[in-house]
Parts: structure tokens; sequence; C-alpha cells
């Protein structure tokens, strides 16, 4: 006796198949109720979607066990059999094993870098040592604050009525953090191989350059805004205007010593000259002689 | 000037020890050579929050203003002056939370004007 399940208007009921064969060849067409869940059901029986639940259930276990596993942590170096003859192995039984895939069984995270040298001498680039870690909690993180910083400058389109320098000052520097912590974001998550894609290195070079130039010129010039603050707030000193406006002049100042550029299009940040062979992403004709990596 | 003149900037290596840091996972920029100049405005900025913040809850006009001020000022310091490679998060997050503390004294001060 075969039973499968069949969706009605009511519902879902159980109907009995008096005949499986008569369906051979044939798939019975999926269905779908607007309450109920999804049912395939193939002439042989041998794809059963049950429900959407199970679906989801099932994509869980294996994102689980992905993980557990450490499927989303790429392997970026691993020794090789050179590393079984150095000397610091002998602290380290576990490196006796055949395959030793993580280099955290031999670097310790309170190791010096004196003490790690003997082993880092068996790795090309410690800088590829994996951390043993999900690759995708630090730029998680990150996204997190991108989308918390969305938040505020969100509420801060309300909050401000009565718009002034300070405001002004405010909302661009959280538009600058939200900028800096989405390309950090971006960068860990789509940027990973930017060690062999010269491409994507000058990419995220070129969207990493405003999160310098934004800090540089923003964050002095919240001053402005602490300023206004003080002053609403009953600040003694901050009464005078003679004190706004020479906090307005410090805050600028600060932003020149800090950072400042005539046009940033016609400057190259590189090479700190002005140029008539400027490109809008800071390019000069220095830039196109200087030796990078892959030229 | 300083950050014109400078090399520039380039991709983060993490070379040195811990080498269990989160930070490793991630792919940034940063500059070629660090300079304290950069972080003068921000140490500026926070403590100028904090000072202004308890001055404000002396004068008594806008305590809520000045509580979150003090808030602001202090999650900055707090953030980034935490050590080595906690500090990588713990400062943007620092960031993120005087951004708040600005936010939530912007709606008193700026909707009031």
């Amino acid at each position: 006796m075969r039973w499968r399940r069949h969706i009605t208007r009511k519902g879902v009921k159980r109907q009995r198949n008096q005949d499986p064969r008569s369906t051979q060849g044939a798939a019975v067409q999926p269905r779908c109720s607007r309450w109920g869940p999804l049912i395939i059901i193939h002439n042989n029986n041998m794809i059963t979607l049950k429900n959407t639940a199970t679906t989801l259930t099932t994509l869980a276990l294996l994102v689980s066990s992905a993980a557990t596993v450490g499927a989303f942590t790429t392997p970026r170096t691993s020794f090789g059999p050179s590393i079984i003859s150095a000397p610091v192995l002998q602290l380290q039984p576990i490196a006796q094993r055949t395959c030793v895939s993580t280099p955290l069984q031999l670097l310790k995270n309170d190791m010096t870098t004196a003490e790690a040298k003997p082993l880092l001498k068996a790795v090309e680039n410690p800088a590829d040592i994996n951390n043993g870690k999900n690759d995708l909690i630090a730029p998680t993180i990150y996204a997190l604050y991108t989308a918390a910083l969305i938040y505020i400058i969100y509420q801060l389109r309300d909050a401000i009525v009565a718009p002034t320098l300070g405001s002004f000052a405010l909302s661009f520097v959280t538009g600058a953090l939200i900028w800096d912590n989405l390309i950090i974001s971006i960068g860990s998550f789509f940027f990973k191989d930017i060690d062999t894609n010269p491409k994507k290195y000058q990419i995220l070079k070129w969207l990493s350059y405003p999160r310098f130039t934004f800090h540089a010129v923003g964050v002095p010039l919240q001053c402005i805004t602490v300023a206004e603050m003080g002053k609403f707030a009953g600040v003694g000193f901050l009464q005078s205007d003679i004190v706004q406006i020479g906090i307005m002049v410090a805050a600028v100042a600060l932003v020149r010593y800090n950072f400042f550029t005539i046009d940033p299009i016609l400057f190259c940040f590189k090479h700190a000259q002005l140029t008539k062979h400027a490109s809008p992403l800071g390019h000069c004709r220095s830039c196109e002689v200087r030796q990078e990596p892959w030229n | 000037m300083k950050f014109a003149k400078s090399p520039g900037i380039e991709q983060t290596i993490w070379d040195k020890p811990p080498f269990g840091a989160l930070e490793r996972d991630l792919v940034k920029f940063g500059y070629v050579e660090p300079d304290f100049a950069y972080v003068i405005p921000a140490i500026i900025l926070a403590l100028s929050n904090l000072l202004v913040g308890i001055a404000a809850l002396k004068a008594g006009a806008e305590p809520e203003v000045a509580k979150w001020m003090i808030f602001a000022g202090l999650s900055a310091l707090i953030g980034n002056a935490l050590p080595g490679n906690i500090n990588t998060f713990s400062g943007n997050l620092g960031e993120a939370g005087m951004q708040f503390g600005l936010l939530e004294a912007a709606r008193i001060v700026y909707s009031g004007m």
C-alpha cells in the first residue's frame, strides 16, 4: 500500500495511490497552496520535497556542518614536509603527523616575533598563514558596523531640523564611517584574491583612498559639531561667537595639516604632485612607470 | 599636507603575531608609513566630546545632551585605546558608538534650535 501527500484547497490530506505503475513516465505537476507547503511528487517517488520547512532545515544542517568542518575557512598555506626538520617542532609533537593542515598547530597566539621566526622561515609568506577561524566572521562584523551607521545617518536625516555647519559635519563623518566600514567589509568578502589579481588590487586601492581622505577631512570638522552642542548645552566659554569662529578656523587648520588637496582630480595621492595627466582616480604619469608588484 | 605627501596606502600585511587574530581575515589597505599625526584629530575629537560633555553636565542646562556627549567621548576613547588586534574591531565600534551618542544629542540640539 502506497501513500502520498496531496494538496486540496482545504489543506493537505493523505490519498491512497492505488496503482503506482499507472503514472509511470509522467511527472505530477508541482502544486502549491497559498497556505500550505510546496509539494513536488515525481512519478517514481525519487524526488519528494515535502515542504519548505524540510528544505530549509536541510540547508541549515548543510551550512552548519560545512562551517563545523571549516568549509568556509580558506586554507591558504600549510606546512610542507620541510617543516618536519625545523627544530621548533620538537616542542610540538602534533607536527609529527603526516598532514599538518593548520599552521596554528605550531604557532601559538602568545608567541613573540622572535619565537615564531624559525617557524616562519618554513613559510614563504607569513601573511598567508591561516588564523584557523571562519573567514566570514571578520567581514560580517564590519558589515554590522555599516548597517548600524546607515541606521544612524537615516535617523540623523529626521533629527536635523535646523541644519548648521556642525550638523553637516556630523552627517559627513557618519557617511565617511559608512564608506570606511563598507569597503573593509566588501574587500574582505569579495577581494580575497587581490594577491594574484592586479585588477582587483587596483580597484580596492581606489575604493580605499576615500576612506583615508574622508577621515582626514571629516574628523576635525566634527569638532564644530561638539562646539555647537556645547553652546546649546550652556557651556560658558562656548557661548562666545569668537570662540565658535576660532574653533571653526582651528578645525579647518587641522584638516589642512592632516590632509589638503587643491583639486583631487588633478592631484596624484601617491606621488604628491599636481599633474595634467591625472585620472579621476588619482593617477599621474609617474604612476604609469612606478614599480607595482605586477609591472 | 601630511597624508598628501606621504607614500600613500598599501595592502595591510598580517605578518606578525598573534597568528590566530581575527583581523587576519580582513583584506584592506592601510598607510604605508603610519604616523601619529593621523590620529591626532581623532584624539582631539574624542577628548573634546568628553570634556565639553562634562562641562555641559556641570552647567546643568541640558543634562541629556551632556550625557550623550560623554557617552560619545568615552565610546571613542575606550574603543581606540584597547590593545593590539582587538583594536581593529573595537576602534570602529567605538566610532560607531560615538556617532550614536552624537545622534542622540543632535535629536535635542538640532531639532530645538
